[in-house]
């Protein structure tokens, strides 16, 4: 249909066409141009359609071919879906048939799989099994496996076990790769205690687990458990040693590296932390200031009381130097007199030591005062953020603390100093007082009994 | 021997780094009350015998003087005999005091283990817990053990003082009645 209007087509444009284009020509000509063109045409046509029902049978044959390849493809599915029930048949009775025969086995491969699995895990952080990789790679394809484990698995899977047990209970030593703090490489000669610690030249380290590494702790412990670690790695073979163990396993010493040193746990106390130690800082100058000052005087008060000549540069001096200044006087206005110099001379001696006794009381209150501020801060996250988190809580209340802390540490001393300083001024004001008297009256006997000083 | 060491040293661990500072004033404290136990039973005899034999053969001198000198040779006395009372009560004073530094040190470290690890960890709070009470167990055992004597040495001290006052002040009485 679609080929019968494309000629058409064809006649009417040429027929339409022809007389402008032939507008010069005779009309004889014309015609047999048409008439020749017809036959050509016709021809060519003729041809086409020859050649449209050759092409017609060969896709015949093509759709006959494939009908067949259909057929026999039908027929082979057929046959393998029969085979393949057969084989699922098959199958289904095979596994009825393991499972009998299996019995209680079934059960016992999958605790072998669960069971290396666990001890994949667990042995993954142990250190007994350091430095044995291969048994923990063993352990992970065992627990993955999908086939069924063999007896030598089997027995394999438990001497790795009973091995862990036994190594957690030596000490071995053995060569490592042991990162530094500063993240520098290297091997070193190793010591395991059991499954708990492992120390290399003296210090503690930490395992990391899955990877057969230690790293050197940043924070080491005090020096005299540091200290056994040295004197057990120098120790010879089969010889009892004191070892500072870590029974959790390395969490106390990981602990350790994470509690703060003394200057970050000073700091925690902020600002009434600063103005505690700066006022310990300012007592403790002024009893270095105060004691030095006594003690110069207790000195020349000592070398007074050994020379009978009264010297002017010690308070015991200058009252021994009353009865010089004039002989004549009666007992009682020497008394008065004697008051009047002891009276004078007392506030040199005790100046300054009423400061540090009231800076020693003030630090701890300081203190109390910084555990309010910081309570105040903990309940304040406490509102924001409730009672879930302990650690925001505790981070509030050891800053609380730090300054209780910090008060005491700075009053303790104070309080001492204080006393140290106010004996010596006591001692001082003392011998004056009650001394100064006697003295003097000493001093009064050898003058008489000795006229010409007179 | 070494196991007794050992379970000291182990209580000392476990009380912190106060425990130490307990343990020095401690043995200051005791070493002063024996010092001066020491002296009112075997020093403080000798002295005063010096002083009564020097005061019993004196005649010869101005009323007033002699009285001076008696008062400060008593005074002195006094102070021989209560000069490290003073001490020692300061010592007294110090131990609770570090004890309760030592509570304050354990509680940081309670609060510390808090941080890090939480509630769930009981047993890592207990060290910070013993390092709370320990010290303040010894600061007071410390300042109470050396309570009775601090008082008893002070009482002694100023009942020394005031017979010995009269004994002399006898003799001078005699001397004036001559």
């Amino acid at each position: 249909m679609k080929r019968g209007l494309t000629v058409f087509c064809v006649f009417f444009v040429v027929l339409y066409a022809a007389p402008s284009v032939m507008a010069a020509g005779s009309l004889q000509d014309f015609l047999k141009e048409v008439q020749r063109q017809a036959g050509t045409e016709r021809q060519i046509n003729a041809e086409r359609e020859r050649e449209f029902g050759a092409d017609l049978e060969a896709a015949r044959d093509q759709v006959r071919e494939a009908q067949q390849r259909l057929r026999q493809e039908q027929q082979r599915q057929s046959n393998l879906a029969a085979s393949f029930d057969a084989n699922e048949a098959d199958l289904t009775k095979l596994e009825a048939e393991l499972r009998e025969q299996q019995g209680g086995l079934g059960e016992v491969f999958g605790v072998v799989r669960q069971s290396a699995g666990d001890f994949h895990a667990q042995l993954m952080g142990s250190l007994a099994m350091a430095d044995r990789p291969e048994a923990l790679e063993f352990l992970a394809e065992l627990s993955g496996a999908r086939t069924l484990p063999g007896i030598e698995e089997l027995e394999r899977l438990w001497l790795v076990v009973l091995e862990d047990m036994v190594n957690a209970g030596e000490v071995a030593k053995f060569s490592g790769e042991v990162v530094s703090p500063d993240g520098h490489k290297q091997t070193k000669s190793i010591v395991r205690v059991g499954a708990f610690n492992a120390v290399a030249d003296g210090s503690y380290l930490a395992h990391v687990e899955g990877r057969n590494q230690f790293l050197e702790l940043p924070r080491q412990p005090a020096g005299r458990y540091l200290g056994f670690a040295r004197d057990l790695q120098d120790a010879p073979a089969g010889e009892v040693r004191p070892f500072a163990l870590d029974p959790s396993r390395g969490a106390i010493l990981s602990q350790l590296v994470q509690s703060p040193s003394l200057l970050e746990r000073v700091r925690q106390g902020r600002e009434i932390g600063m103005i505690i130690l700066a006022l310990g800082v300012f007592g403790i100058g002024l009893f270095a200031a105060r004691y030095t000052y006594l003690h110069l005087v207790n000195h020349r008060v000592k070398a007074q009381l050994r020379s009978g000549e009264p010297a002017q540069d010690n308070p015991l001096g200058r009252i021994l130097a009353l009865y010089d200044e004039d002989h004549q006087l009666a007992p009682e206005t020497l008394e008065v007199k004697l008051d009047e110099a002891v009276m004078r001379e007392i506030p040199r001696l005790e100046w300054g030591l009423t400061t540090i006794k009231i800076l020693a009381a003030v630090a701890p209150l300081l203190g109390l005062l910084g555990t309010v501020v910081g309570m105040i801060e903990t309940f304040q996250s406490i509102t924001l953020f409730g009672t879930g988190d302990p650690q925001l809580m505790a981070g509030g209340i050891s800053q609380a603390l730090v300054t209780t802390a910090l008060g005491l540490t700075v009053a303790i001393p104070l309080l001492f100093l204080h006393n140290v300083a106010s004996a010596k001024s006591r001692y001082l004001v003392n011998v004056m007082e009650e001394q100064g008297a006697g003295l003097l009256a000493r001093h009064m006997e050898k003058m008489r009994a000795d006229p010409e000083h007179v | 021997m070494f196991e007794q060491i050992y379970a000291i040293r182990q209580f000392f661990d476990a009380g912190g780094q106060v425990m130490w500072a307990i343990l020095f004033v401690s043995i200051a404290l005791w070493t002063l009350i024996i010092e001066r136990y020491w002296y009112h039973w075997r020093i403080y005899p000798q002295e005063f015998g010096q002083l009564r034999k020097r005061w019993e053969g004196r005649t010869d001198c101005d009323p007033w003087q002699a009285r001076k000198i008696q008062e400060q040779e008593i005074s002195h006395l006094r102070h021989q005999l209560l000069g490290s009372v003073f001490l020692i009560r300061t010592f007294i004073t110090l131990c609770p005091l570090l004890g309760l530094l030592g509570t304050v040190t354990g509680m940081i470290q309670v609060f510390d283990v808090l941080g890090f690890h939480g509630t769930g960890n009981p047993r890592a709070m207990a060290s910070g817990v013993s390092m709370a009470t320990i010290p303040t167990m010894s600061g007071l055992v410390v300042a109470l053990s050396g309570l009775y004597f601090s008082i008893d040495l002070q009482r002694r001290g100023t009942a020394k003082t005031r017979v010995a006052a009269d004994v002399l002040s006898q003799y001078l009485v005699k001397a004036e009645k001559k």
